[in-house]
């Protein structure tokens, strides 16, 4: 499906507890400069600066950067659609999953009407993963965790042992989507704009990143495009760029294994892929 | 209604024959109420020594027990009085209908018609508790749905509260089509959009889905709650994830509503724990100011978190070897390594803590959190709660019994999916042990049970049946061995209840000093055919002496 240009990005941060799933969120805070609204489980983990807040509700905190920080009152599918009532749109929802939810449930609330899912980020600790994966009481949650992300973030490296990440790496490497380290990614740098797709990647840093022009044949359908996506080597991170499909130019956006289109009126780029190396 | 006059004397009620739940005086002929509370149980003789002269004897042929206690319902369980209900098996309406049970695909379009027919133009169409379960006839699509209205929107709101079916014009309106991406959605054999909404896929019909989820707490949904609860003859029941204490306004709202004589129930109102740190440290607070508010008729004794699914939706946390068929999605709703840490501000506030638990797994995680809580901070008579408590084995009961906490069965089971957990969940082995109430007496660990209305129609007419016989809709009986006898059954559904909720100084027996609480029934329970429980007729209750009169 192809999206109206307007309808708002959500991505969907799950992963186990102590993944560092509010530390990835609160990085995104202090560095956007878009009007995001978060969802979280609890304010309290959320680290807002005072001198930001604009106004304090019963679930939500008005931030004077534009930003809304939502708490989960009701269902979800409640707090989503409060936001899809606001006077002004944010740019960005970001729902955080709860630690023990399936992102992919969570990320069905991303296509309720006026939003599209982003992504479906999962947050790995590398220091815990092999013990989560293999505990009684929450290692089905956390496989499911790791089956339904689009893209894995391995988080504490640093404090990881070599064991550990060697056993973190057997355990993600199961899952289809690829796996990035903490240090290389950014929520900043999922953004998703009509930016020209040759300027960088914010977040991604070069070392640890290569990037190659995908020439597609002309296409006439969204399944032609969708198999050659598909078709990417698993380490292939980010896809982006403007392309023909018949007589309408169609904007790319690729997360590791999720694809959102939407229309533009620019002219065709060619698509840009990154590769985690 | 009626009560004798404020600082009067007192009244004597004679009866054909009372139970009072006090096992110093099991049965009784006559009762003497005064200021609301017993002042005597026993013989008329026994009554009339406290020189009471007024004796009333409308009940003389009736059969008076203790009043019922629900330690396990929602304020929505009045629901139905406000959205037509299509559940396969009937159930009575505040106002004393009762309402058509729907068995086929059929039967809901021709009695969605009927309603269609009485509605404004334009105005949606919301219906609950579709049930389609027990239905052997094809599943309802939206092609049924239009056969109703193709002109106004139309939502069935299934009674797992997971799955919506809406006809097409809500499919046009919101503009879902076949490339819609929405997983949530039903599709049929060619990929087209079938009606069926899943999960958050419900909230595409964002108006109707507000509608019929989002009525909110009001004067209309407390005086349902109590008239349908009255129906049942229950005169107490818990309000479980309450959102009374919530915020001011509701909590001056049903304080308003529950002071007045002719509210016919005891509500307790157990707030859920819900959110991170900070979330709870609000919950702590907010229960602590809602109980310096509490009235005789609105009580925040208890609190509740839920801890995993249900076992008929497959998410209960069912330990090895899991599921007969199908693949089951154990879910825990609250991370099992913070639960510890989510419980001990209520504890350590001599909160009592309700907590859902239908699989084993959750059991386990919560008994050992309570294990840990009282090592830490020693309340004595915590009376914690597993409730649900379905899947329970026996080494969790004695653990819970050991610790001094209780289970909450949802001995309805037995009869609303007894099949289906014989045939297609946990397989007739552990079916036989389910809501395992008999292995708790051989235990020793105190229980109630519960109809978790609206889930299942309230009335523990139906919950001791349903333990007595544990008869499911087959004709099969499931688990002969975990039967109980009408004796235990009765006390699980009054001091039992009130036990574990910390109330029963107040209700759950007819004993001197407590609320004059009472169940008015045609028939004695004890008396009737074990399987004519369910069928007695309920009269009316009595709460704090005032009389309440079934429609």
């Amino acid at each position: 499906m192809i999206h109206r240009p307007d309808s708002v990005p959500v991505v969907v941060v799950g992963g186990y507890l102590g993944s560092g799933k509010t530390t990835l969120i609160n990085e995104l805070l202090s560095q956007t400069s878009r009007k995001i609204a978060v969802i979280v489980n609890d304010f309290g983990s959320v680290n807002i600066d005072a001198s930001l807040i604009a106004a304090v509700n019963s679930d939500t905190i008005e931030l004077t950067n534009g930003c809304v920080c939502c708490a989960l009152g009701g269902t979800l599918a409640d707090t989503m659609l409060e936001i899809s009532d606001r006077e002004i749109l944010p740019d960005l929802v970001v729902i955080e999953a709860s630690g023990v939810s399936d992102p992919a449930s969570v990320s069905a609330n991303a296509y309720l009407g006026g939003f599209h899912l982003s992504a479906t980020v999962v947050l790995v600790d590398a220091v815990n993963a092999s013990r989560t994966a293999t505990n009684d009481l929450v290692g089905q949650t956390f496989s499911r965790q790791i089956n339904s992300a689009h893209v894995l973030v391995l988080t504490k490296r640093d404090a990881a042992t070599a064991d550990e990440i060697a056993a973190c790496m057997t355990i993600v490497q199961q899952a289809s989507a690829p796996v990035v380290f903490r240090e290389d990614f950014s929520l900043e740098s999922l953004s998703e704009t009509a930016a020209t797709p040759n300027a960088s990647l914010p977040g991604e840093h070069e070392g640890n990143f290569s990037s190659e022009i995908l020439h597609l044949p002309p296409l006439s359908s969204v399944e032609q495009l969708e198999n050659h996506l598909n078709g990417l080597p698993k380490h292939a991170v980010r896809a982006k760029g403007i392309v023909r499909i018949g007589e309408q130019s169609v904007l790319v956006q690729r997360v590791g294994t999720h694809t959102v289109l939407s229309a533009t009126s620019l002219a065709p780029t060619g698509i840009v892929v990154i590769y985690a190396d | 209604m009626s009560t004798s006059p404020a600082g009067s004397n007192g009244v004597i009620y004679t009866a054909r024959l009372i139970r009072t739940a006090n096992p110093s005086n099991p049965t009784a002929t006559a009762i003497a109420i005064r200021d609301g509370r017993v002042l005597a149980v026993g013989t008329l003789e026994d009554c009339q020594a406290w020189g009471i002269t007024e004796i009333n004897t409308q009940f003389a042929g009736k059969v008076l027990t203790a009043g019922f206690v629900e330690a396990h319902a929602h304020i929505s369980a009045g629901m139905f009085a406000e959205i037509p209900y299509l559940g396969f098996f009937p159930r009575k309406l505040p106002d004393g209908s009762m309402t058509t049970a729907i068995k086929s695909t059929d039967e809901v379009v021709a009695y969605l018609r009927t309603i269609d027919a009485t509605l404004p133009d334009g105005e949606p169409l919301l219906a609950a508790g579709f049930d389609p379960i027990y239905f052997t006839t094809e599943r309802l699509t939206c092609h049924h749905l239009d056969e109703v209205s193709t002109t106004r929107p139309i939502l069935v709101l299934h009674a797992s509260a997971h799955l919506a079916t809406v006809n097409s014009f809500v499919l046009k309106k919101y503009d879902i089509t076949k490339d819609h991406p929405a997983p949530g959605l039903g599709r049929d054999d060619i990929g087209e959009p079938n009606g069926e909404l899943r999960e958050a896929g419900m909230a595409l019909a964002k108006e109707e889905y507000r509608a019929i989820t989002s009525r909110g707490f009001g004067p209309h949904t407390m005086h349902n709650f109590a008239a349908t609860m009255r129906n049942a003859g229950i005169t107490t029941s818990s309000d479980l994830a309450s959102t009374i204490s919530i915020n001011d306004d509701a909590i001056a709202s049903a304080t308003a509503i529950t002071s007045e004589e002719s509210f016919p129930l005891r509500v307790v109102a157990a707030t859920s724990i819900a959110g991170g740190a900070a979330g709870k440290k609000n919950v702590l607070e907010r229960v602590q100011h809602a109980r310096t508010l509490s009235n005789d008729k609105l009580m925040y004794p208890i609190i509740k978190l839920v801890l995993d699914g249900s076992i008929q939706g497959f998410t209960a946390t069912v330990d090895w070897p899991g599921y007969i068929t199908g693949e089951g999605h154990p879910l825990f709703l609250a991370p099992p390594e913070q639960v510890l840490d989510m419980l001990r501000p209520f504890h350590m506030a001599n909160i009592g803590i309700h907590c859902h638990c239908n699989g084993n797994i959750a059991a386990s995680v919560f008994i050992d959190a309570i294990e840990q809580l009282l090592i830490e901070h020693p309340w004595l008579d915590h009376r914690h709660t597993i409730t649900h408590a379905q899947l329970m084995t026996h080494a969790q009961m004695r653990k819970a019994k050991n610790l001094g906490m209780c289970a909450n069965f949802f001995v309805n089971h037995m009869w609303y999916w007894g099949d289906q957990h014989h045939d297609i969940t946990v397989g007739p082995d552990r079916a036989n042990g389910l809501n395992p109430c008999a292995t708790a007496d051989r235990i020793g660990l105190p229980y109630s049970f519960h109809s978790d209305a609206p889930v299942t129609p309230p009335g523990h007419l139906h919950t001791m049946w349903a333990a007595v016989n544990r008869i499911a809709p087959s004709g099969r009986t499931i688990g002969e061995s975990e039967r109980i006898s009408i004796d235990r059954a009765f006390h699980a559904a009054t001091i039992d209840a009130a036990y574990q909720m910390h109330i029963d100084h107040l209700v759950g027996s007819l004993e001197v000093g407590k609320f004059a609480d009472i169940t008015v029934l045609d028939e004695d329970p004890y008396a009737v055919d074990a399987t004519a429980i369910r069928d007695i007729n309920v009269w009316g209750t009595m709460v704090g002496g005032v009389i309440h009169k079934n429609p």
